[in-house]
This record gives C-alpha cells, structure tokens and sequence, in this order.
C-alpha cells in the first residue's frame, strides 16, 4: 500500500516519502491484589511527506486506503500554505543490523509478581494502596520512498507505582517510576522497598521558611526539569523566538560543570535509535558543553533554515543528559552539609514557562543538616529559572538513571536557590 | 462495521464469561492551522480510524485497541481479550437496538470555511496585534478543528452514534523590551462550529496586551501562605485540580481519593457548590452521549458545602452501587472510558469584587492561571499563575512572575471565603488515565483565605 501511494503520487510530479510505524503493546494495572486493567493495543500510523511546488506537506493517517483523497488534500494544501519550507526527501539507506532480541515475558507470571505486592501491607501497616502498572512496548519504524528505504526497531518495559500510606489520618503518596531493557523483578523489589521508607518519613513532614538554600536536586527532579525545558534548545523556538536560548549559539549559558549530550547510539542505554522521521540519520552529539550551547536541535526544514547541518532530532531527542561527574549521591549530601534534597516535583506542566525559563513547582524534600537527613519536608515550593538553576551547580552526580528513551539525569548539586514554604524563621 | 458483524464481535467477547462488554468505534479528522512570523506556517492534518474492545469480569477490564484494515484482526484481537476470562458464559446472541444518531452542534460547519478565508481571518488578526503595542516581537495564531464520529454498541444492546465538533481557537504574543521578555495568551473554545470566529475579542485583546506588557517588567512574587483572588473563568482549575479529580469513581471507588466515604459530610465552605454538567449547548466540555453511551447530564456535585455524589462509570460503580452520571470519557479508542469531568463550575453568590480586594492587607491577585495537577489521594494540588499581580494595603500592585500555588483540596474548599457573582468559563484540556479529553471549567471571582504561594523571600 506504501509503494502504491509513492507510485502515484510519482506520477502526479510529487515526490512523497512514508514514515510508518507499527507498535504493539501491552499493559497491566493492579492496585492491591486486584486485577484492574489489562489492556493490549496494535497501531499503526503513517506520517506522509511530500513535496510539491516547492512545498513540504506533512499528513498524518492510520490507513492508506483512500490515496487518491490523500493525493487531493497535498495538492489543496500547498496552494494554501505560505510557509516557503526548504525540503527533501531522504536519501539514506539504513537497515537495522544486530537487533535487539525481543524481550521475552510471560505476562501472566509478571501480573501474579505485581498482585504479590499487596504482601508489603503486611510489613508496613500503614499502606493503603499499592496502585502498579507495567508496560511493554515493542515499536518497528520504516521510510519509504522513491529510491530509499530504512527500517529500525526497538523495545522497552515501563513500570510505574503509585503507594499511598495513612498515619493519624494524613495521607501521603510516592511514586516509583523504572524503565528497563529486561524486567528485573528484585531490583524492583528494591526501589519499592526505599520508596516505602521515603513515605513513612513524610507523615513527619514539616515546611521550612522561604530562603535561599543550597539545594540537592534528585536525578529524577533534575530529568523532570531539563526534559520540560528541552524547547530550549530546539532551533524553530530559537528561530521563532520562542526560546530564552535564541541567539545564543556557541555562548556561554550554564555553569563549567554542566556538558549535556545527546547519544541515540550508545549501546549502555536501553533504547537506540538509528534515524528520525525524515530518515536523517542520528549521531551523539554535544549541545551544551562545559556550559558553552554547541548544538540546537533541528530537523531538515530548519537545517536549512538555519544553515545547519541535519542533526536528527525531527522526532524529538533519544538518550538526552547531562554528562555524569565523579562524586556518588552520598558524597553529594556530605557536601550539601546544610541545606535541603528535591526529591520530588509536580506540575511541571504548569510550573514551568518555557519562553522565560522561570520554575515554581511544587516539591517534596529532605532537610539535611551537618551533612545527615534530619527531616521530611513538603509543602515547599522550588522557585528559580533554568539559568539561574544550571548556572549555580556545584556538582554533578555519578548517579546516571534512565527514565525512559528520550532522557537521562544524574543528581545536580546546586547552590543558592529560593525554596518557599510556610514555615516560620 | 455493521450490526450484524457488531453483534457477531460482541457474542464472541462474551463466549468466555464476560459480565459486560463493549464495541467503541472511531473516525476522526483533524486539522490545525498554525499561522507563526505572520505566514501560515503549516496546516496539520491527521485522520484516525481505529476501535476499541472492553469486555470486563466483575471490575476486572480487558480492554483492546487497533487500527485496522480487515476485520480479521479485529476478530483475532477480540479472541486475545476473550481468553483472560474462563467463566460460565453469562451473555449470548445479543441484539442491538435500532441505531440512535446524535448530530454534532455547529452553526458553521468545517466545510462552509475555506482554508483561505481562515488564513485571511488569522493574518488580519496577526496584523492588529502587532500594531497594537510595539513591543510584541512575535505572533502566534493556532485554530483547532476535530470532527469525531464515535459509535458505541454494548452487551445491554445500546447502539448509539454521535458526531462530535470541537472548535478552539488560540491566541499567544511574545513581547521584548531589551533583556526582559514575556508572553501573553488567551483563547476560546467550543463544542460547535467555525462560528467561534465571529465572536467579538477586542476585550480580551487588550488584556492580552496589558497583561504582556505589565509581565515584561514583572517583579518577582513573595512567597508565602496569603490570602489570595482567583479570577473569573480558568481560575477554577482549582477546583477542578482540588476537589473534582477526587470525586471522579476511579479515584473514590477505589478508596483513592481524599474524599472517598464522605458523601453527606460537609466537605466545604457553605459558599461552595459545585455543578459537573455534560450538557450545557456548545460548551468545550459538552457530549449529548458519554463514552458508554449514557446521556450526559447535570450532576451537582457539592451542594452549599455538601458533597452530593461523584461522578461515576458502569465498571467502577460496580463497588459504589450509585446511580450513573453519563460521565464516562476518553481520549480516543486506544483508552478505555472512566470516569472524568465534563463542563466544573462554582456557582456565583453576590459578594462584591472590590470588597475582596480592600479586605486584603498582603495578598495575590491571580487573574489568570496556568494548569495543575492534583494527588487525589492526599488531595496535595499545586498550579501556577500565568498573571497575578501583589494585592498590598487594600489595592492592587506591582504584577509578579513566577508565582505557583500550592495546597491540599479539603484545605482550600474550607477557605473559599467571598464568591462574586461574574461566572465565566475557561477552555481546558484534562489528563488521566482515560487520555486528554476536552473540559471546560468555570467560575466567578473568588477569595481564598490562605493559599502557600511559592516565590521569593518575604518582603523587606
């Protein structure tokens, strides 16, 4: 159905390329020792990309039944548009070579593991609900046209805890969030059990008052920051003006400490990629280094724009993250000495602002005091921008942890940053 | 797919057991034309045809989703699902009723507009922008169509169809004055047609620019515990992130909400009434029919401080035992339904504006707010401001950045103080696990007594 669709679009002189995706998926939902969802899905969806009087036009489908309407719809939309999009199609050729093997699970064994959870209750009374999800998806993605043609795969699990506890009637929640190439059902076991004393310390929690601090940001805080952040260094913001980065290509933005990379290629993460959707293919890459913005990320209509060279990133980032320094997340609170640990942030859809860079969300935390965590703290509220973040860094940790295939994060150990709460001096 | 085939597919996913199931069939098109730099950049377009299968044992769902080209891998899907039950066979040679259709309620279809008069529309509104303060340095202009044609059939016989439009038109300007750099947005939406473009915006246009202006040279916000006005409008996310998230039956079923248990308890100020209602004409968050094919109704929710009811689904209300509010949702066929929130509002009362501002020494004046979000379990919220400004000595100040609030549900329900009476609704789009389905949400102008504001050191 691919070729015919090139076939006549060929033919009509337009010269049109496919992206097509297949995922399956499955996923399983218990909460306590209860089966809640079982969900499988089959998709499939076509990006189309042509070229036509010197337009791009860019369709989306889940069928290609119908290619003389989606014929029509190229050529009514290039008489419209104004946008005069610089293109091409691909002229790469990639076949996936040492595929991964596909990960082998038994779903029925993994639901029975995920209702077994329910037995922590027994240990720590206070639980209340243990709510568990676990995902596995399998993804095969092609590029069609005239002359070339790539295809790629990959695979990944996906397990996602929500506990909750009750103590003298407060409730508190924590969340448990692992990706893995293959699913490891003790070092889960072991994530769960620190989360669970995480959330025991939180019924003491307490606020602190609104100040300057030297804050520990978790590795998770600090990939839910920069992942929400990334438009930053996307080169249509910046082009658009929509980036705090723009016009800032090969200047100095964070601190000394701060290289970020991105390594689509790099064989110790779970996911690789080897292309994106327009069939350039990707590389690993520098975008920040030693503080200094190398890289913005583009796709072929701003490489040109831009007069770039194609960086890959069409669809989105692979493996993005800061690069890991030497010192352990212990050695890092040795070093905080006084000041408090972001253990957790929420919101972040609507704490932060993507043009000014400004962050106010909501955190939960740890006070550390001579270098020892005292307390829990919650109800505080992180209070910063993005430069001001990356630029007062002391340290970065050595605790690289994926969370998925788009980004990685180790532990930031960052100096006088506001930290609002209601707490009293 | 055909009654006959429907029926056929629904026999099969009860074979094994099943106490319910369910046959969601959709076809959606959707564009949206991007006009960016005062060029139509690009005009998205994208086609959706796929189902989705739920068959469920007690409260226990299976659910399954494709898109599809021949109907023997719907068929082979639907064995997939059957096989995860081994029961006695309850339900067989089901019968749907005659089909029921609902037709979308536009004034204006999709097809009367050509994509030229749209993109004269957008470049006349870019230009007057632009010219209205020299400062805007860029102009962004989004107009979002989607046309979806769901059709829902079940074990009960239901058989219903319905078109759905949704209409949203965006607005945001980015402003420049040297180093200092802001942006300014607002829109409007429908569950209607192309009419939304003839509505008048010059109002909401020179907010547009006041509050873009004002925000370019913003002061940081204080943070701490105030008293802060929410305005009119989005403003009541709070409401929706505090209190409606937890009284959805996914979350109150499930004793996973902080207000699970507690119907007939006084939950709120006597201020406070709540109101979820699915059917309200040509609101962004109004179906005729829910996602099972329940007609959606009005459900008052909290009644002068009382919670009255939740808002539930068929699976989950299997442990509530209550009756059905037509409010099951979901982003497309890939999600199974639950239950969510449709059109949330606060209903007005008569307290005046101007008194909420001067009984106020220190405090934040949220004119307008970004999302939220909400652990329904603890009832914790957080959502930031997109325009507030510092209320100080009774009178509005300086305008503020960076400003996020934070609380716990039951906490702000006990403090929403003075209600005025100018209710106006927002536009919003809601995550959960059933996707992004389309909300609105509204409110008049409120004063909460004490909100944790997050932002710089106490004031010197």
């Amino acid at each position: 159905m691919i070729n015919d669709l090139i076939n006549i679009a060929n033919k009509e002189g337009i010269l049109l390329e496919v992206y097509n995706v297949k995922s399956k998926s499955v996923n399983i939902e218990t909460l306590n020792d209860k089966l809640i969802n079982y969900n499988i899905s089959d998709d499939n969806s076509y990006k189309i990309k042509s070229i036509i009087n010197n337009k791009t036009i860019v369709l989306n489908y889940e069928s290609l039944e119908n290619p003389e309407n989606i014929i029509d719809t190229i050529k009514h939309n290039a008489n419209v548009i104004d946008n005069d999009n610089k293109n091409s199609l691909t002229e790469n050729d990639y076949t996936m070579e040492n595929r991964k093997e596909k990960n082998d699970i038994d779903f029925s064994v993994v639901k029975k593991e995920l209702l077994r959870f329910n037995d922590y209750k027994d240990k720590y009374p206070f639980l209340l609900n243990i709510d568990s999800s676990i995902s596995y998806e399998e993804i095969n993605v092609s590029i069609d046209n005239l002359k070339h043609h790539l295809n790629d795969s990959y695979n990944y699990i996906y397990v996602y805890i929500s506990l909750s506890g009750k103590k003298n009637n407060i409730v508190k929640t924590k969340l448990v969030n692992e990706y893995y190439d293959n699913f490891d059902i003790d070092d889960l076991k072991n994530k769960i059990e620190k989360a669970i004393k995480e959330l025991e310390l939180e019924f003491s929690a307490t606020s602190v008052f609104t100040n300057k601090y030297k804050v520990l940001l978790d590795n998770n805080v600090v990939k839910s920051i920069l992942y929400n952040m990334s438009n930053m260094f996307d080169a249509k913001s910046m082009f658009m003006k929509l980036s705090i980065l723009s016009d800032k290509l090969n200047q100095k933005i964070f601190s000394d400490k701060i290289t970020i990379l991105e390594e689509p290629l790099n064989p110790k993460f779970i996911v690789n990629r080897h292309f994106d959707n327009e069939g350039t293919l990707m590389y690993n890459k520098e975008i920040v280094k030693n503080g200094i913005f190398k890289t913005a990320f583009n796709n072929l209509e701003y490489a040109y724009k831009t007069n770039s060279k194609p960086t890959g990133n069409a669809s989105g980032f692979y493996n993005l993250h800061i690069k890991e320094g030497n010192k352990s997340y212990n050695e890092l609170i040795k070093e905080l000495d006084n000041g408090i640990i972001i253990t957790q942030v929420e919101g972040l859809h609507a704490g932060i602002n993507h043009i000014t860079g400004d962050i106010s969300l909501q955190s939960e935390g740890l006070l550390v005091e001579n270098g020892q965590i005292k307390k829990a703290l919650n109800l505080i509220i992180l209070s910063t921008n993005i430069k001001e973040l990356l630029n007062n860094v002391i340290e970065v940790g050595n605790d690289l942890k994926e969370f998925g295939y788009s980004i990685s994060s180790p532990s930031l150990l960052v100096d006088n940053i506001t930290i609002s709460g209601s707490g009293d001096k | 797919m055909d009654k006959q085939y429907l029926e056929k597919l629904l026999d099969n996913m009860l074979s094994t057991g099943a106490d319910f199931a369910e046959i969601f069939e959709e076809n959606t098109i959707s564009k949206s034309y991007n006009y960016i730099d005062s060029k139509l950049d690009n005009i998205r377009f994208s086609q959706t045809n796929g189902i989705g299968l739920r068959i469920a044992k007690n409260t226990e769902i299976y659910y399954a989703s494709i898109n599809y080209d021949d109907l023997e891998d719907v068929y082979n899907l639907s064995n997939d699902l059957k096989n995860n039950i081994n029961d006695k066979v309850l339900y067989k040679n089901i019968k749907l009723n005659d089909l029921e259709k609902y037709k979308a309620d536009y004034k204006i279809s999709y097809d009367d507009y050509s994509d030229e008069k749209i993109k004269e529309y957008m470049s006349k509104l870019d230009k007057k922008i632009r010219n209205l303060d020299k400062r805007v340095n860029q102009v962004s202009l989004t107009l979002m169509q989607r046309d979806d044609n769901v059709t829902i059939s079940n074990y009960k016989g239901i058989y219903k169809k319905e078109q759905r439009y949704n209409t949203r038109f965006y607005v945001s300007a980015n402003f420049k004055d040297g180093e200092n750099v802001a942006s300014s947005s607002f829109n409007w939406g429908s569950n209607g047609g192309l009419e939304i473009l003839e509505k008048n915006i010059d109002k909401e246009l020179d907010k547009l620019i006041k509050f873009g202006v004002d925000k370019l040279y913003a002061k940081p916000c204080i943070g701490k515990k105030m008293p802060v006005i929410l305005g009119p409008g989005f403003g009541a996310v709070i409401f929706h992130e505090a209190c409606g998230h937890a009284m959805e039956a996914n979350a109150t079923a499930n004793n996973q909400s902080v207000l699970a248990g507690k119907i007939g308890q006084k939950v709120a100020n006597d201020k406070v009434t709540i109101i979820d209602d699915g059917t309200i004409s040509n609101l962004w968050g109004t179906t005729k029919i829910d996602d099972e094919g329940m007609p959606t109704q009005k459900n008052v929710l909290i009644k002068d401080g009382v919670l009255v009811n939740y808002l539930n689904d068929e699976i989950n209300n299997r442990k509530l035992n209550m009756q059905l509010t037509g409010s099951s949702r979901r982003e497309d066929y890939h999600y199974a339904p639950v239950s969510r929130m449709n059109n949330t509002y606060l209903l007005p009362r008569d307290d005046k504006i101007e008194d909420m501002i001067k009984s106020i020494d220190f405090g934040l004046y949220a004119f307008e707010l970004g999302g939220g979000s909400v652990d329904t379990e603890s009832g914790d919220f957080n959502f930031g401001c997109e325009t507030a400004y510092m209320i100080r000595n009774g009178k509005i100040a300086e305008c503020v950045k960076g400003a996020s609030l934070i609380g716990n549900a039951l906490d702000i329900l006990n403090n929403v103080e003075m209600v005025s009476d100018n209710l106006e609704y927002g536009v919003g789009m809601c995550g959960a696990s059933s996707g992004w389905v389309y909300v609105t949400i509204g409110e008049p102008t409120i004063k909460v007594s004490s909100i944790l504001v997050g932002g710089e050191e106490d004031d010197k």
